[in-house]
């Protein structure tokens, strides 16, 4: 066994135990954090594929922005996990039956899966030489210029994403207390004050 | 290919030592430091009174909205790598079909924007 | 050998921090302060909090210190003087720098106390402010280098040193470094005024010396990564590349723990809207120059 063979078998098995701990842990915020685990060992994976830029993109972007989304969730949320837990055992069979379903359906399309016999060349023919350019540097000769349509589509897809989030999400709360510095600074103070003569024993 | 791996057997060197570094201080307190606990030293830290109740509760995080912004954002600079190193092979074309993406984004960016999604609300 | 060498300079670094830390805490240089407090902090009783989460309370420190090193292993000290030159350094740097951030929600998280706890937080409001700002700036300088390699982000400024060449970029990356380390006037996760500490709070003897020495390393990573990026590395006159890469990156760090002494904190909140509606405009038209610049007149 060599030593990528080596590493690869510590990733996957590191990636699914992550996976495994995220679903099972009592606590929300362990599951993220074994989530993160399993992240880190899936862009190992991607390392030993060759795919540098992709592994770096999948610990900034999953780590850095999706599992602090969950942890926002998680800390957003009221939920009493433990009774979803007790949940869990009720759902367990149609769960399990969901997941067989969808392993066959992987293993036959796997199964019956062919190449075209020009596939291989046709991506040669596109793709640079990993030899002698780095695979960031591939990517991008790629994705601007040959596939600049799909690439502008996937900026709408972003800017849909973007404003079906704050569409679906933005409410204004009237009722919470904003501080306006701006408003702090330029109040007035002959506006803001009023000087009344109180003679004695009249109140106001 | 293994080339690329060894470029990183140094990495996985480096974070056994720091790993190592870490343990091994924590470790040599076990050796070193005194250890005399009582409940009140053991109790969280908070002043005045005694710590009621638990601190990992629900909290009101007012800035979701940017978190879910910033997804969309960290994605957007996961184009803009490839592209910065690529830079002068792709010439104009690349450069301006880059600034029509960000300009685009930059849309999104100007109606959140607008609508107050920045504000802490 | 380069192992040996870059780890013992990063504790020269990081140990240097402490005594800048320390004056521009107190107002005191003391040579010897970091080395006896670390050495107090080593022999003093290490508390375990009650109701603790013991994982993530001893994993904490230790995966801050972590984060740090790694960011350090792709900064080079002069040419062949650095851990690994990978080709995607500068985002293995932004990799390993996103642990921070898990590091220290671990650690609020860990204990239960609430002040450990809302620092926890304070952090993660703090992050997305900053995030955006470490990142979109390194695009530009890696426009100018065409590439990720750490090595070559410095050998593209020869002629001009990217602080020059993009300044803004270089102050928005400072800031940004400022809110990462949680260095004043982004200091509020740690808050030593009103959190007692803050995500420190609950940490007594060594793990807490393990945790400050994590920031320092932190520190010194991201002074490395300033002038990597945009203070022309190991490159100067007569002295030779690794003495010039120590002197940058010290006077880096001498700037970055001086700087909030004479600014008041700023709350995430504040934070947060200053980095969106003013950083990101700014990053976005800084890559829009650099790339106008390089596509007119190549330098």
């Amino acid at each position: 066994m060599s030593v990528a063979d080596f590493a690869f078998y510590v990733f996957a098995v590191t990636t699914l135990a992550g996976g495994l701990f995220t679903v099972v842990s009592r606590n929300p915020v362990h599951s993220v954090l074994w989530l993160i685990l399993a992240f880190i060992s899936a862009a190992g994976l991607f390392i030993l594929l060759g795919a540098e830029f992709v592994a770096m993109l999948l610990v900034i972007v999953y780590v850095g922005a999706v599992a602090v989304l969950f942890l926002f969730v998680v800390m957003m949320l009221d939920v009493d996990f433990a009774e979803l837990k007790g949940e869990m055992v009720q759902y367990m069979p149609l769960g399990l039956l969901i997941g067989v379903i969808i392993l066959l359906e992987l293993g036959m399309a796997i199964g019956v899966w062919q190449f075209a016999d020009l596939a291989p060349e046709l991506r040669q023919a596109v793709a640079p030489d990993p030899q002698e350019v780095q695979n960031t540097a591939a990517l991008g000769r790629l994705i601007y210029d040959d596939y600049i349509l799909l690439f502008q589509l996937a900026g709408l897809v972003l800017l849909v994403a973007m404003i079906g989030a704050i569409v679906l999400t933005l409410r204004h709360r009237p009722y919470i207390k904003r501080q306006d510095v701006l408003a702090q600074m330029y109040r007035d103070p002959a506006k803001a004050l009023e000087l009344k003569d109180v003679k004695p024993g009249q109140g106001l | 290919m293994e080339e690329l791996l060894r470029e990183y057997l140094p990495i996985v060197i480096f974070l056994g030592i720091a790993t190592a570094l870490g343990v091994v201080l924590i470790l040599a307190a076990v050796v070193l430091a005194v250890r005399n606990p009582d409940p009140e030293k053991l109790s969280a830290y908070e002043c005045g009174f005694n710590a009621f109740d638990d601190a990992r509760m629900k909290f009101d995080a007012r800035f979701y909205l940017v978190a879910i912004l910033f997804i969309i954002f960290d994605l957007e600079i996961a184009f803009l790598f490839p592209w910065a190193v690529a830079f002068k092979d792709v010439g104009p074309v690349g450069f301006w079909s880059m600034m029509v993406f960000l300009a685009v984004l930059t849309v999104g960016f100007a109606y959140e924007w607008k609508k107050g999604a920045l504000e802490w609300d | 050998m380069s192992v040996a060498v870059i780890l013992l300079a990063l504790a020269a670094g990081a140990y240097f921090v402490a005594v800048l830390e320390g004056w521009a805490t107190h107002g005191r240089l003391r040579l010897a302060g970091p080395a006896l407090a670390a050495a107090a902090l080593v022999g003093r009783e290490s508390l375990l909090p009650r109701k603790n989460d013991r994982l993530f309370f001893e994993a904490g420190p230790v995966l801050l210190l972590v984060a740090g090193v790694l960011a350090a292993a792709v900064i080079p000290l002069a040419p062949g003087l650095i851990i690994t030159d990978l080709a995607t350094g500068a985002l293995f740097l932004n990799a390993a720098l996103a642990y921070v951030l898990v590091a220290l929600i671990m650690a609020g998280w860990g204990p239960n106390g609430a002040y450990a706890m809302i620092a926890g937080w304070r952090f993660l409001g703090q992050f997305l402010a900053y995030a955006m700002l470490i990142v979109m700036p390194i695009t530009a300088v890696a426009m100018r280098a065409e590439s990720l390699m750490n090595t070559e982000i410095v050998a593209s400024q020869a002629q001009l040193w990217n602080a020059i060449y993009q300044p803004v970029g270089f102050v928005l990356f400072v800031v940004a470094a400022l809110g990462l380390a949680y260095l004043p006037p982004f200091d509020l996760p740690l808050a030593p005024g009103e959190l007692a500490g803050g995500v420190e709070a609950e940490y007594t003897g060594a793990r807490l010396a393990v945790i400050r020495l994590g920031r320092m390393v932190v520190i010194v990573a991201l002074a490395g990564a300033t002038v990597t990026f945009y203070l022309g590395g190991w490159l100067g006159p007569w002295l030779p590349g690794w003495a010039w890469s120590a002197i940058k990156t010290l006077a880096v760090t001498a700037l970055m723990l001086a700087a909030g002494r004479y600014m008041p904190r700023i709350r995430e909140e504040r934070f947060l809207a200053l980095c969106w509606k003013l950083g990101i405009p700014l990053a976005l038209a800084n890559i829009f120059i650099v790339g106008v610049i390089a596509l007119v007149v190549p330098i």
